[in-house]
């Protein structure tokens, strides 16, 4: 057993000689070298057969010697060099299965000129450093803690197996494992371990993979270059060219290799169907921009590079261009006769793959001009001499495709789920070097990371990896714009907030100061309720902080008890409260949903779009209001069953919509009878809610598994006396406003106003009769004091008891 | 000191290590030329028709037709013999250079730091004896 100090020294004349002359330089002066011995010598030559002067000729020759020999032991320096570079490549990115052991080229020029500190060595070297920032330390927090007295690990310390092969993988998570202050650190910063180590792989992964594109000997980069004269055993479809795109596209999975065992199976699976003898052909199922044409394209890849199985070598993949198909076919017997000609000659040439994109649409656009596709094509899909690659939606294959039985079945299925966070961040990991160039910004892993979580959670179009794809670029466009130079979470969270208008990524100080006091906001639009507001508080704060499920609507509630006591007010106070006004309400009578049709009506059919989908749409971030929702039918309540458990819900067209961005809140007077009686005995709160959840669900108006899906049932109390009295005084203030903007002071006097609260008091109707009676005794005097000219404008109105008749006043 | 342990490491090197890895990059250039000049495949199809095209058998008996057939599916196996012939041959001159081409280069690397020495001292006489005349 050695330490990794040993196994460094291995490497220790390489790296002296590349800190005397780095491998760029060797590069340089092998490039002049080369050039001024052939130069030098080409003149030579001429000199001695057109000129003959001897003297210039020697010069010449001895120059191209002398170069020659110095170029001569550059490219021996060079691979020198590179023996030592490039050991163990093959094993650490998985191009070889040859065990290495020891150490690699980049720990070693990493420790041995510090190798008392290892974490002093790592930070302080150029991928180290790289690594610290895109974990999201800055130079100064690494340089700090660098200074402070710690305890130092050496390198002679660290003892490697026999057949252990130390990376600089391996460096980082040594690091974490022993060096605590270092540990301690990261802490602090508030940044994760599994930040720190995935940001580690990233940056170390990419530059190997860099590294391995500079072995233009190796393997693996020769066989990029294709082979001639594959194609040569087989026929040309002239026609299908015709008709034929490229299918070179963002290549989200290409860029992917042996860090995506996602992607690779995919591959492999379509690759396994294409190498079958019969009815070998695949059928991509996935989400628009999942990227189904990218895996299509890695299969072609993989077929030019021969890289390939053995039975698919050969084959050709080509697009079908059905944009251009139908815009220059209108009749039936013509585009009869240009698909059969194409897929014939297609059938001769023995190798070819079509790829029809989104099949399902080609078939409905082939019949509205009465060609039946599935018949059509039925005798070559069963061909061993063509073959097939379609892709579609889920939500189309289930709609248009499944009912086609028989031919479905000769496509095998090869389903594209959504990409989950991880392998998305691993994604855009492959991306960011490029955005990086063109924007000159750096990102950080919590960057990538907050892209993909926001993107999910708070991008509503597209699905993922494609929508994370465009935040990604989004956010360093911005932050160009706004010189920003390194690119983190909170930078990230800044555009998706000004982007949704839904406040995302740290809490800022305005906001922090309404999520404390949101009870308060709350209150200055709903009088009494202190219960159920305290309740929505506390959910509301939770979401905030991202404790509660990402997977499920913001906050989901059911408001129960008798009418006019606030839940309407609440929900209203809610939307202005998170999304800036009250506009940001859907509101939905349910009552209107309670027919056989209500599902229908929400969700769409075929032909027509639903109403919630629609609102949905239209609205993602948004307060959503369902008055009576006890009156919907079942089949409603399953929907929401649903939507409150997932926070998303497939529509008739089989498209999924996100009601992630929500907060629902369900309205119902079921229960209203009970929570009078019982809030008059006096009883506790607490004792009370579970009271008349038992009494709901005894009455079969709720099912118990719908209940526990909200987040919190309220129950709203009915008012008080005292708090109808400040109903009214809100009310007035209302009214004060409106009379002011017409030119007119209006003041009620108490005396007065005590009594109309008396009169209009109803425990079971809550505030309602209060504004009937407002509008029937003030507005009506105010009426009659205007249209008599008792009042001009300018002039003050006060109302006092003695205004008013008996009967005005009569409770 | 340290460009004697430079030196010396490089020699160890020059004369060790040094020729399996050259060796191994022999056989990726091997590799490449037989993947480049697609010679199993060429070998396999050697006398398969020009991209397909050929002419079918039609029904019933015509010396023309018959002619056409013969001729016309000659023509193509002809034509596709002599490009994946070609094609062949030129794989195997390549394959046969870089064969070569491996020995010389062993050859050479063996020599190699006598043929720098010899190349420099052989240049600086010249340049000497072009100031001398």
């Amino acid at each position: 057993m050695k330490s990794l100090f040993d196994h460094a020294l291995t490497f220790k004349s390489s790296i002296t000689l590349d800190r005397f002359i780095s491998r760029k330089t060797l590069h340089i002066l092998r490039t002049i070298f080369f050039w001024g011995w052939v130069l030098l010598g080409i003149t030579a030559a001429a000199a001695f057969t057109i000129f003959d002067k001897q003297r210039l000729v020697l010069l010449l020759f001895g120059g191209s010697f002398i170069l020659f020999s110095f170029w001569f032991e550059q490219i021996l320096l060079f691979t020198y060099h590179n023996s030592f570079y490039f050991r163990g490549l093959n094993s650490i990115i998985g191009l070889d299965d040859e065990p290495i052991s020891g150490t690699t080229y980049e720990v070693a020029k990493v420790i041995l000129p510090v190798h008392e500190d290892l974490t002093f060595a790592f930070c302080t070297s150029n991928l180290g450093s790289n690594v610290m920032m895109r974990t999201g330390l800055s130079f100064e927090d690494v340089d700090y803690f660098l200074q402070q007295p710690r305890q130092k690990l050496s390198a002679h310390e660290v003892m490697l197996e026999e057949k252990e092969l130390f990376t600089l993988i391996s460096l980082g998570t040594y690091l974490l494992t022993q060096d605590l202050e270092f540990r301690k650190l990261l802490k602090e910063k508030g940044i994760k371990t599994e930040t720190y180590i995935a940001a580690l792989k990233w940056i170390i992964i990419s530059y190997n993979k860099d590294k391995q594109a500079q072995r233009w000997w190796s393997k693996d980069s020769l066989s990029k270059t294709p082979g001639i004269g594959r194609e040569w055993t087989y026929g040309t479809a002239f026609l299908l060219q015709k008709f034929s795109r490229s299918i070179n596209t963002t290549a989200v999975f290409s860029m992917l290799t042996n860090q995506a065992p996602y992607a690779q199976t995919k591959i492999s699976k379509i690759e396994t169907i294409l190498a079958r003898s019969r009815s070998a052909n695949a059928l991509i199922i996935g989400e628009p921009g999942v990227g189904k044409i990218d895996l299509v394209m890695e299969v072609k890849r993989r077929i030019e590079k021969g890289t390939s199985l053995g039975a698919v070598t050969g084959k050709q993949i080509i697009a079908l261009d059905t944009n251009r198909l139908f815009a220059t076919h209108k009749e039936k017997t013509d585009l009869e006769y240009t698909l059969l000609s194409l897929f014939d000659e297609a059938l001769n040439s023995g190798n070819i793959v079509i790829v029809i994109e989104n099949l399902s649409t080609v078939i409905r656009e082939a019949h509205a001009l009465g060609v039946y596709i599935p018949e059509l094509l039925d005798e070559y899909l069963s061909s061993p001499d063509l073959q097939f690659i379609a892709t579609d939606t889920p939500g189309a294959y289930h709609t248009y495709l499944e009912p086609l039985g028989g031919f479905v079945r000769r496509f095998e299925e090869v389903l594209i789920e959504t990409p989950n966070t991880a392998a998305t961040v691993r994604i855009l990991e492959s991306l960011v070097p490029q955005s990086e160039l063109r924007h000159h910004t750096i990102f950080t892993y919590g960057a990538l990371e907050a892209i993909v979580i926001a993107a999910e959670r708070y991008i509503i179009e597209g699905t993922m990896p494609d929508k994370a794809v465009t935040l990604l670029t989004e956010v360093a466009s911005a932050a160009e714009r706004a010189h920003k130079e390194i690119i983190d979470a909170d930078f990230v969270y800044t555009i998706v907030s000004d982007k949704t208008g839904i406040p995302t990524g740290p809490i800022q100080e305005s906001e922090r100061d309404l999520l404390l006091h949101l009870e308060e906001r709350l209150h200055e639009q709903v009088i009494g309720q202190e219960p159920a507001l305290k309740a929505i508080a506390r959910t509301m704060r939770r979401a905030r902080v991202d404790i509660q499920s990402s997977e499920k609507p913001i906050g989901s509630f059911l408001f129960l008890g008798p009418t006019g006591v606030g839940k309407t007010e609440t929900a209203k106070a809610l939307a202005k409260s998170f999304f800036g006004s009250e506009a940001a309400m859907l509101r939905f009578d349910m009552s209107e949903y309670s027919n056989s049709d209500a599902l229908v009506r929400l969700v769409g059919n075929g032909d027509t779009s639903g109403t919630l989908c629609d609102a949905l749409r239209e609205h993602p971030y948004a307060v959503l209001l369902l008055d009576e929702f006890e009156k919907a039918t079942r089949l409603v309540h399953d929907l929401f069953l649903q939507i409150l458990d997932e926070g998303i819900f497939t529509d008739a067209r089989g498209n999924k919509v996100n009601a992630r961005n929500l907060i629902i809140i369900a309205t119902s007077n079921a229960g209203s009878r009970l929570i009078i009686k019982t809030v008059e005995q006096r009883k506790e709160l607490a004792h009370l809610t579970q009271e008349i959840i038992d009494h709901i669900i005894e009455e079969g108006i709720f099912r118990p598994e719908l209940l526990n899906r909200f987040d919190s049932t309220i129950i709203f109390e009915p008012l008080s006396l005292v708090e109808q009295g400040r109903v009214a005084r809100l009310m007035l203030g209302g009214l004060y406003e409106r009379m002011k903007e017409k030119g007119y002071e209006l003041e009620i006097a108490d005396d007065l106003l005590e009594v109309l609260v008396q009169k209009g008091y109803s425990p079971e109707f809550g505030a309602r009769p209060m504004q009937r009676v407002l509008q029937d005794v003030i507005e009506e005097k105010i009426a009659g004091k205007i249209i008599s000219g008792e009042v001009k404008k300018g002039d003050s109105i006060l109302l006092s008891k003695e205004d008013m008749s008996e009967a005005e006043l009569a409770v | 000191m340290i460009f004697t342990s430079i030196i010396s490491d490089y020699f160890h090197w020059h004369y060790g290590r040094a020729f399996g890895e050259l060796f191994h990059v022999w056989l990726n250039f091997l590799w490449f030329i037989v993947h480049f000049f697609s010679l199993p495949q060429m070998s396999q199809s050697l006398f398969s028709p020009w991209k397909r095209m050929t002419e079918e058998k039609h029904g019933g008996f015509s010396f023309e037709g018959l002619a056409t057939y013969i001729i016309v599916n000659l023509l193509s196996r002809l034509v596709g013999f002599l490009m994946r012939g070609s094609v062949i041959l030129l794989g195997l001159i390549a394959l046969f250079l870089t064969i070569a081409g491996g020995f010389v280069t062993i050859l050479l690397w063996f020599t190699a730091p006598v043929a720098i020495i010899t190349s420099l001292v052989f240049g600086a006489s010249l340049l000497i004896s072009s100031t001398v005349i």
